[in-house]
C-alpha cells in the first residue's frame, strides 16, 4: 500500500466489514459507531479465495484528472489472481517484437484559421508540416458539416477551398480516411444515463441548417458516404469511425458502424504523464456495449496535455513523449498513439509540439500501423481464446490480427521446433513478447530458456523484431523466406536471432544474392525496402557443425 | 429646283430668227407656251419617275443631289435600291424647308427608314444655325436616336454640338455630347469634347459623372499600354472631377491611369502624391495603399533585408531618408485603411531602424496577424528590449507562444526578478514551466505569485492544480476553501468536491456541493443527490434541507430529488411528518425508491389510510416490490382493515432463510406473536450466520408470550454471539447485502474518530 497515494483514515464509506481469519490485511480502519462501540473495517485484504479492495480505499481522487492508487494494482491483482495460473496474454502494444505506432486525427478545427501569417487553415499546416513531412501512416478524419460549411464559424465561401484541401490530404499515400461524424455529436446515445457535462447535443450549426437532433444514420452512414463519394481518391475508402464528444456511442451507433464494414475508435481517455501520474489514468483497450465493442484510443489527445486548451501556452502536448516513456517502462502498457485534432496547428507552439512528437517517433524503433489495423488488433485481442493443453503448452485462437502474446520471462521461451505458427520472441522487462504468423490457431510450447548465442545443435532462426509487416513463406531452423509489406513508408529494420555465434548466412534480397554474418549473440539485422522478397539460408552453420 | 427647271426648259426651247409680231400674238404665244410647258414639261417628281423608269440613275442622282444641297457620299447605287415610293418621298422632302424636313424625318408617327439619303437630308437641314437652332434640332433628333446608326448619330451630334458652341450654348453642346457618349461607339475624343463642353458650361461635376459612366461601359479602353488619347482623357477627367468637387471620381480616373501601368513598373512620385491627395480628400486611403506599396517597394532600399537597413542609412542617408519617409506614409495609410499586414510590414522596417512608435504598432499587431516569429526576431535583434526593459516579458511571451520555451524562460525569470510586482508575467512564468513539464518549478513559481498576490485567482487555481499533481492534497483543498464562491468555476468546484470527499472534509464538501447546485446551467439533479448524501456527515442537516428544497423548485418533476430530501428529513432529523409530506407527491407514484421508502415508513406515518389511498389498490402489481416492501404493504393493509389484501400479499412471499426474519417482523407488527415466534425459530434453527439482534428479537417475543426460560436462553445466545470472535468468513453484522433495498431505518454506523491501524 501507500503506492501512489498515502492511505489515510476516513469516515466516508465506512462499513463494519472484517477480513476473514488468515487473510492478509492491506488496510484496516477502526472507529466508534453511533453508540460508542468500537468497529473495524478492512477495506482491502487478500485471502485464500482472492481478495477485496473496496472504494473509496482503492483510489484517491484529487481532481477530475488525478486518480492515485493507494496500493500497487499489479502486485495486488497478481496475488488475487495467483490461483488462476498463467496464460499467454494477447498483447495489443506490440507487433513483431516492436512497439506499435499509430496516429489519428479528429477532424475538429479542420477549417479553423491558424495564428500563422496569412491565417491559413489549420488543416493546411497539418498537411504540409506533418502529413507530408513524416513517412508514417496517419488516419485522418473530417467533420462533414465543416466541409459543407454548415457549421458556425465556417464561411460559405471557404467550402470549395476546404474540400480541395481535404482531397489533397486524402490523396497522400500515408493517409487513411476516417469519419468524425456529420455534426460532431457531444452525446451519442440519447438513453445514456451518464452523458457528461455537454450542454449542446452537437456542434453549433448555422440556423438555416435543418438538423435539430442527433440522427445516427446521418452521423455515421451519411458522413461515411460523403467522404467516400466526395473526398477520397479511387482506391481509398473510409476505414474508421472516430467518436466525437463524450465518446460513448452506445449499442446502436456501434452496430451501425459494424454494419458499414469499418472499425471504430476513441474514448477511454488514457493519460499518464508528469501532470497526470496515476496508473488509474490507463483506460482499458475496449468497452463492451451489449454485444458491440467500442475500441478505445490508446492515448489521450492533446487537449488534456495543453491545459484544456485554456492557454496561455499550448505546447504541452510535447509531454506526450513522457507518456510514451511511462507506458513503455517499467512495463509496456500501451502502443504509441499520437492522437490530436487539426486545431493543434492553431498556434506555433502547439504545431511545434506536434513536430517534436513526430521527430521523436521517427527516432524510435516502432512498428507503424494504421489506426484501423490497431482497432482490429484490439478487437481480435478481446475475442482471442487461449486453451491450455498441458504444462507450458497452449493453443492460441485469434482472427489473425493480434500477433503478439505475452508471458512472464521466467516461464521459459518458445520451442520453435514443436510450436506452430510462432515466428520468434523478444524480451521486454520481465516479459517475453511472442510473435505469431497470423494463423487462426497457433500452437505454443515453451521450453527452458537457452542462452544466446544458441549452441549449434539448438540453432533455430527466430524473428526478434520488425518495424514492418512480414509475410513468411518459410521459417525453418536455418532457412527463412518472407516478403516485406509493400505499403510501408520507410525502410524496414528486421532483426533475427537464434544462430550460433558469428554464423555465415546466404541472403537474397529481391533476387540479389549476398552473404552476412551473425554477431557474437547469433543475431543479425536487415534493412529492407518496401515489398522486398527475402530468403535467408544459414545452412552454412550446419555445415560448420558437421565439420 | 428652279435652276434645274430653267435649265431643262432652256435645253428644250426652239430658237428662230427674230421677227416682229403683234402684242396679241405675243400674248397668245406666251400663253400658249406657258400652257404647253405646264402640260408638257414634267415637274421634279415626274422627272425623277421618268428617270427611274428609264434607269437614268446618273441623271437622277444629279437632280436629287442638287436638291440635297451638294451633300457628298451618296452614289447612284443607293438610288437603284429605292422604290418609287421612296423616291417620291425623297423628292417631296427636298421641296420642304429644313425645319419641315427634320420634322418629317423624325416624326414619331412616320416610319421613314433612316438611310444614307435621309442622313444626308438631315445633315443638310441642320447645317446652318440660323435656319434651325441646334437646340431645336436636337430636340427633334434625340428622341429618335435609337433609329439612327451610331456613327451617323455621332456625326449629327458632333455637328450640332459644334453649332451649339458656335452660338455660345456649351450647355446644349454638353447635353448633346453626353447623350452621344452613351453610344457604345463613342470615342475618347467625343468624351473629351463632352468634358470640355460641360466644363465651359460650368458643370464639371456632371462631366465627371458622364465620363465615369462611359468608362464603366468601356472598361477595355483602360488597358496597358494606355493610348495617349485615353491617358489625356483620364488626366482631363481627374482635373474636371476635382473642379466639380468630386475627389472620389477624380481618384477613380487617376487610379484608372495607374491601373494601366505595366506590371513591372511603379507609379511615379507625382502620381503617388496626387493619388494620396485625392484619397485623403475622399477618405479612400485603402484604394491607394497597393499603389503606394508598389511605389515604395520599387525603391532600391526596399530590396534590402531589414537587418541591413541600419547600414544603408549610414551609407546613403539621403536615399534611405526618402525611403523611410515614404515607408512611414505607407504604414500610416495602411493603418488608416485597416490593411494591417501592409502596415505591419512598413512599421516593421521602421522599427528595425529604431522607430519606437512603429515598434509599438508592430507589437500591437503581431498577435492578430500571426507575425509573432518576425516580431520576436526583431526584438531579439534590436536593442529595443534593452532600452525598454518592459519589452522583455513581451519577448518572453512571444517566444513561449512559438514553443521556444528554453529561450523564453530566462527572459521571464530575469524580468520577474527585477519586477516582482508584475503578477501577470509571474503567472505566465508558472504556466510556461507547466507547459514545459517542469511541474515542481511551476508550483514554486505559482507560490511566489501567491506570496505577494494572494487574491490572484488564476494563480490560485493553477497552484491548487499543481498541488494536487504533486500530492499536496490538503494544501490544494485549503486553496479551494479560501476562494470566494464567485471565484469558483465548474472545474474548481469538481476538484474542490473530490478533494473534500477524499480528505473527509464534509463541511467543505457540502460547501462545494452547494456551489455546484448553484451553477447556472445545471441540467441534472446529481449535485443535489450528492449533497443529500453528504448531509449525513454534517452536525446539522438544516442547511442541506434548505438547498434541497431550492432544488425541488428548480426540478419539481424529479422523484429522485424528492426521495433525497425525504431521506434527509427522516434519516438526519427523524421528522416523519415532513418526510411523508415530501414523498406524498404525484411524481413519486412511479418511483421505485419513493414507493419503497413510503412503505418503510408505513407504520410511522400520521395517516395510514391516506398512505394506502395514495399508493392505490394495486401498487404491488404495478411495481416489482421487494419482500420487505410487500410485507410493509401487507401490514399497512392490515391496519387499514383490508385483511384480504394483507393475506394476499403474505402469500406472495414464500418462506425462505432470507424472508423468514422479515415475515416474523411483519407478523409481530400485526400482533401475531405466535406466528412470529414460529418464523424466527425456523430462521434461527441451525443458522450459523445469525446475529445477536436476531436472538434478542426472539427473546423479546418469548417474553411477550410469557416464556421466560426460552427468552432467557435466547438472550444468552445473543450474549455469546456478542462476546465471541467474529465468524471466520466475511459478513456484515447488520446489513443483509442481498437485499437491494437497504432500509433507512437500519442503523448507520458513523465512526466519529476512525483510525488507521497497521495491518
Amino acid at each position: 500500500m501507500n503506492f501512489e497515494a498515502k492511505v489515510t483514515a476516513r469516515v466516508g464509506g465506512f462499513t463494519d466489514l472484517r477480513a476473514p481469519e488468515n487473510a492478509r490485511i492491506l488496510t484496516r480502519l477502526r472507529g466508534k459507531d453511533a453508540e460508542g462501540r468500537y468497529v473495524v473495517y478492512d477495506p482491502a485484504f487478500l485471502c485464500d479465495w482472492g481478495g477485496v479492495w473496496f472504494d473509496p480505499h482503492l483510489i484517491l481522487r484529487g481532481s477530475q484528472d488525478s486518480s492515485l492508487f493507494f496500493g500497487d494494482p499489479y502486485a495486488i491483482l497478481s496475488q488475487v489472481m495467483a490461483g488462476q495460473g498463467v496464460l499467454p496474454a494477447p498483447d495489443v502494444t506490440t507487433r513483431y517484437g516492436q512497439r506499435i505506432f499509430y496516429s489519428h486525427i479528429d477532424g475538429d478545427g479542420f477549417g479553423s484559421l491558424s495564428d500563422f501569417r496569412g491565417h491559413p487553415f489549420c488543416a493546411e499546416l497539418v498537411r504540409d508540416r506533418i502529413l507530408k513531412k513524416f513517412p508514417l501512416p496517419i488516419t485522418v478524419s473530417i467533420v462533414q458539416a465543416d466541409m459543407e460549411a454548415l457549421a458556425i464559424g465556417i464561411k460559405t465561401e471557404w467550402k470549395d477551398q476546404m474540400v480541395d484541401l481535404a482531397r489533397s490530404i486524402f490523396a497522400l499515400p500515408n493517409v487513411s480516411a476516417a469519419s468524425h461524424s456529420f455534426a460532431h455529436p457531444y452525446q451519442w446515445d440519447q438513453t445514456d444515463t451518464n452523458p457528461g457535462i455537454y450542454t449542446e447535443p452537437f456542434m453549433t450549426l448555422k440556423p438555416e441548417v435543418p438538423y435539430k437532433s442527433v440522427d445516427l444514420t446521418r452521423e455515421i452512414a451519411g458522413s461515411i458516404a460523403y467522404i467516400n463519394q466526395e473526398l477520397l481518391p479511387a482506391g481509398k475508402s473510409v476505414e474508421l469511425m472516430l467518436w466525437s464528444g463524450n465518446c460513448r456511442p452506445g449499442r446502436e451507433a456501434l452496430r451501425m458502424v459494424r454494419e458499414q464494414g469499418i472499425e471504430n475508435m476513441n474514448g477511454g481517455n488514457t493519460i499518464l504523464s508528469r501532470l497526470y501520474p496515476g496508473l488509474a489514468g490507463i483506460a482499458p483497450r475496449v468497452m463492451r456495449w451489449g454485444d458491440e465493442l467500442q475500441i478505445y484510443a490508446a492515448n489521450q489527445n492533446e487537449f488534456m496535455y495543453a491545459n484544456g486548451w485554456n492557454g496561455p501556452f499550448f505546447g504541452g502536448f510535447a509531454d506526450v513523449i513522457d507518456t510514451f516513456e511511462r507506458t513503455e517502462s517499467p512495463r509496456r502498457l500501451k502502443p504509441v498513439n499520437v492522437y490530436y485534432h487539426f486545431y493543434s496547428a492553431t498556434s506555433l507552439s502547439s504545431l511545434r509540439a506536434l513536430e517534436k512528437i513526430h521527430h521523436w517517433c521517427m527516432e524510435q524503433p516502432l512498428h507503424p500501423v494504421t489506426a484501423q489495423t490497431y482497432a482490429r488488433i484490439a478487437k481480435d485481442a478481446h475475442h482471442a481464446r487461449v486453451f491450455e493443453h498441458g504444462p507450458r503448452h497452449w493453443e492460441l485462437r485469434t482472427g489473425g490480427h493480434v500477433r503478439t502474446f505475452r508471458l512472464p520471462i521466467s516461464l521459459g521461451q518458445p520451442d520453435l521446433n514443436t510450436s506452430q505458427g510462432v515466428l520468434g520472441w523478444v524480451a521486454h522487462a520481465d516479459s517475453i513478447l511472442i510473435s505469431t504468423d497470423g494463423r487462426h490457431s497457433v500452437t505454443l510450447k515453451l521450453q527452458d530458456a537457452i542462452a544466446e548465442p544458441a549452441p549449434r545443435a539448438a540453432a533455430h532462426l527466430r524473428l526478434v523484431s520488425s518495424t514492418a509487416g512480414l509475410e513468411f513463406a518459410e521459417l525453418g531452423d536455418l532457412k527463412a523466406s518472407f516478403k516485406v509489406d509493400d505499403k510501408i513508408m520507410k525502410t524496414a529494420t528486421v532483426v533475427f536471432s537464434g544462430l550460433p555465434e558469428a554464423s555465415r548466412c546466404d541472403l537474397t534480397i529481391n533476387n540479389a544474392p549476398s552473404t552476412l554474418s551473425a554477431d557474437a549473440q547469433g543475431r543479425f539485422s536487415l534493412n529492407l525496402p518496401p515489398g522486398a522478397t527475402v530468403t535467408i539460408d544459414a545452412q552454412r552453420a550446419r555445415f560448420a557443425l558437421l565439420r | 429646283m428652279h435652276n434645274a427647271h430653267a435649265l431643262h426648259y432652256s435645253a428644250d426651247s426652239d430658237v428662230g430668227e427674230p421677227r416682229v409680231v403683234g402684242i396679241p400674238t405675243l400674248v397668245a404665244i406666251i400663253g400658249t407656251s406657258l400652257l404647253g410647258s405646264y402640260l408638257l414639261v414634267p415637274d421634279q417628281n415626274q422627272l425623277v419617275e421618268r428617270l427611274m423608269r428609264d434607269q437614268q440613275y446618273e441623271k437622277m442622282q444629279n437632280v436629287l443631289r442638287a436638291g440635297l444641297g451638294g451633300v457628298e457620299g451618296i452614289n447612284a447605287r443607293e438610288f437603284e435600291d429605292m422604290d418609287g415610293a421612296q423616291l417620291a418621298t425623297l423628292s417631296q422632302l427636298l421641296r420642304l424647308t429644313p425645319r419641315e424636313q427634320l420634322q418629317t424625318v423624325f416624326s414619331p408617327g412616320r416610319s421613314l427608314k433612316y438611310d444614307r439619303v435621309m442622313h444626308a437630308v438631315t445633315l443638310s437641314a441642320i447645317r446652318y444655325v440660323d435656319v434651325i437652332p441646334p437646340e431645336q434640332a436636337w430636340r427633334l433628333i434625340a428622341p429618335m436616336s435609337d433609329r439612327i446608326p451610331g456613327p451617323w448619330f455621332s456625326e449629327l451630334a458632333s455637328l450640332l454640338s459644334r453649332n451649339a458652341l458656335a452660338i455660345s450654348r456649351p450647355d446644349v453642346a454638353a447635353a448633346i455630347l453626353a447623350h452621344c457618349t452613351q453610344n457604345t461607339e463613342a470615342t475618347p475624343a467625343t468624351v473629351s469634347e463632352m468634358m470640355q463642353a460641360f466644363r465651359w458650361a460650368g458643370k464639371p461635376a456632371q462631366a465627371a459623372v458622364h465620363m465615369q459612366s462611359w468608362l464603366k461601359r468601356n472598361p477595355q479602353v483602360v488597358s496597358s499600354p494606355l493610348k495617349p488619347e485615353v491617358a489625356d482623357l483620364l488626366t482631363l477627367g481627374t482635373t474636371v472631377a476635382l473642379e466639380g468637387g468630386d475627389p472620389s471620381t477624380a481618384l477613380n480616373f487617376h487610379l484608372a491611369t495607374l491601373s494601366a501601368l505595366p506590371d513591372d513598373s511603379a507609379p511615379a512620385e507625382p502620381q503617388i502624391e496626387l493619388a494620396l491627395s485625392l484619397a485623403g480628400q475622399c477618405s479612400r486611403t485603402a484604394d491607394v495603399v497597393p499603389w503606394l506599396a508598389r511605389f515604395v517597394e520599387a525603391m532600391p532600399e526596399a530590396q534590402a533585408d531589414w537587418k541591413k537597413l541600419a547600414t544603408l542609412r549610414e551609407e546613403n542617408s539621403e536615399g534611405i531618408e526618402r525611403y523611410l519617409r515614404w515607408n512611414r506614409v505607407l504604414a500610416q495609410y495602411s493603418d488608416w485603411s485597416s490593411k494591417f499586414d501592409a502596415a505591419f510590414d512598413a512599421h516593421f522596417r521602421l522599427a528595425a531602424l529604431g522607430d519606437s512608435a512603429s515598434l509599438d504598432r508592430c507589437l500591437a499587431l503581431c498577435d492578430f496577424l500571426g507575425r509573432g516569429e518576425e516580431m520576436a526576431s526583431l526584438l531579439q535583434y534590436s536593442d529595443a528590449a534593452i532600452t525598454r526593459p518592459a519589452l522583455q516579458s513581451r519577448l518572453a511571451s512571444l517566444l513561449a507562444a512559438q514553443g521556444r520555451d528554453t529561450e523564453a524562460l530566462p527572459l521571464y525569470q530575469h524580468w520577474i526578478n527585477a519586477n516582482p510586482d508584475d503578477v501577470e508575467a509571474a503567472h505566465d512564468l508558472g504556466c510556461l514551466l507547466q507547459d514545459m513539464g517542469r511541474e515542481d518549478e511551476a508550483l514554486k513559481a505559482f507560490e511566489n505569485v501567491i506570496k505577494n498576490h494572494p487574491t490572484h485567482i488564476p494563480t490560485v487555481k493553477k497552484l491548487a492544480e499543481a498541488c494536487i499533481r504533486s500530492g499536496q492534497h490538503e494544501r490544494a483543498l485549503q486553496l479551494y476553501k479560501g476562494m470566494a464562491d464567485e471565484d469558483h468555476d465548474y472545474y474548481t468546484l469538481e476538484n474542490f468536491a473530490l478533494l473534500a470527499e477524499s480528505l473527509d472534509q464534509h463541511e467543505q464538501l457540502f460547501r462545494a456541493q452547494v456551489m455546484q447546485t448553484r451553477q447556472p446551467d445545471l441540467k441534472t439533479v446529481e449535485p443535489y443527490l450528492n449533497l443529500a448524501e453528504t448531509a449525513a456527515y454534517l452536525p446539522t442537516s438544516r442547511p442541506a434541507i434548505q438547498v434541497l428544497e431550492e432544488g425541488l423548485k428548480r426540478f419539481p418533476e424529479s422523484p429522485a430529488l424528492r426521495v433525497a430530501l425525504a431521506t434527509v428529513w427522516h434519516r438526519d432529523l427523524n421528522d416523519i411528518d415532513h418526510c411523508y409530506a415530501t414523498l406524498r407527491h404525484e411524481v413519486v407514484r412511479k418511483s421505485f425508491d419513493g414507493i419503497t421508502m413510503l412503505l418503510d415508513l408505513a407504520t410511522a406515518v400520521p395517516d395510514q389510510k391516506d398512505l394506502l389511498a395514495f399508493l392505490g389498490p394495486d401498487i404491488e402489481d404495478q411495481m416489482e416490490l421487494p419482500p420487505r416492501s410487500l410485507l410493509s404493504l401487507a401490514v399497512l393493509s392490515y391496519f387499514c382493515g383490508d385483511t384480504k389484501r394483507c393475506e394476499r400479499l403474505f402469500q406472495r412471499i414464500p418462506e425462505s432463510p432470507r424472508t423468514l426474519p422479515l415475515l416474523a417482523e411483519a407478523r409481530f407488527q400485526m400482533n401475531n406473536v405466535e406466528e412470529s415466534i414460529r418464523l424466527m425459530t425456523a430462521y434461527l434453527d441451525g443458522n450459523t450466520r445469525s446475529s445477536s439482534e436476531d436472538w434478542i428479537f426472539l427473546g423479546e417475543l418469548y417474553e411477550i408470550t410469557g416464556q421466560a426460560d426460552a427468552a432467557e436462553q435466547a438472550y444468552q445466545t445473543s450474549l455469546t454471539l456478542l462476546t465471541s470472535d467474529l465468524p471466520a468468513t466475511t459478513q456484515t453484522s447488520k446489513l443483509d447485502t442481498s437485499d437491494s433495498t437497504a432500509s433507512p431505518s437500519k442503523p448507520v454506523i458513523t465512526p466519529r474518530t476512525p483510525t488507521l491501524t497497521a495491518p
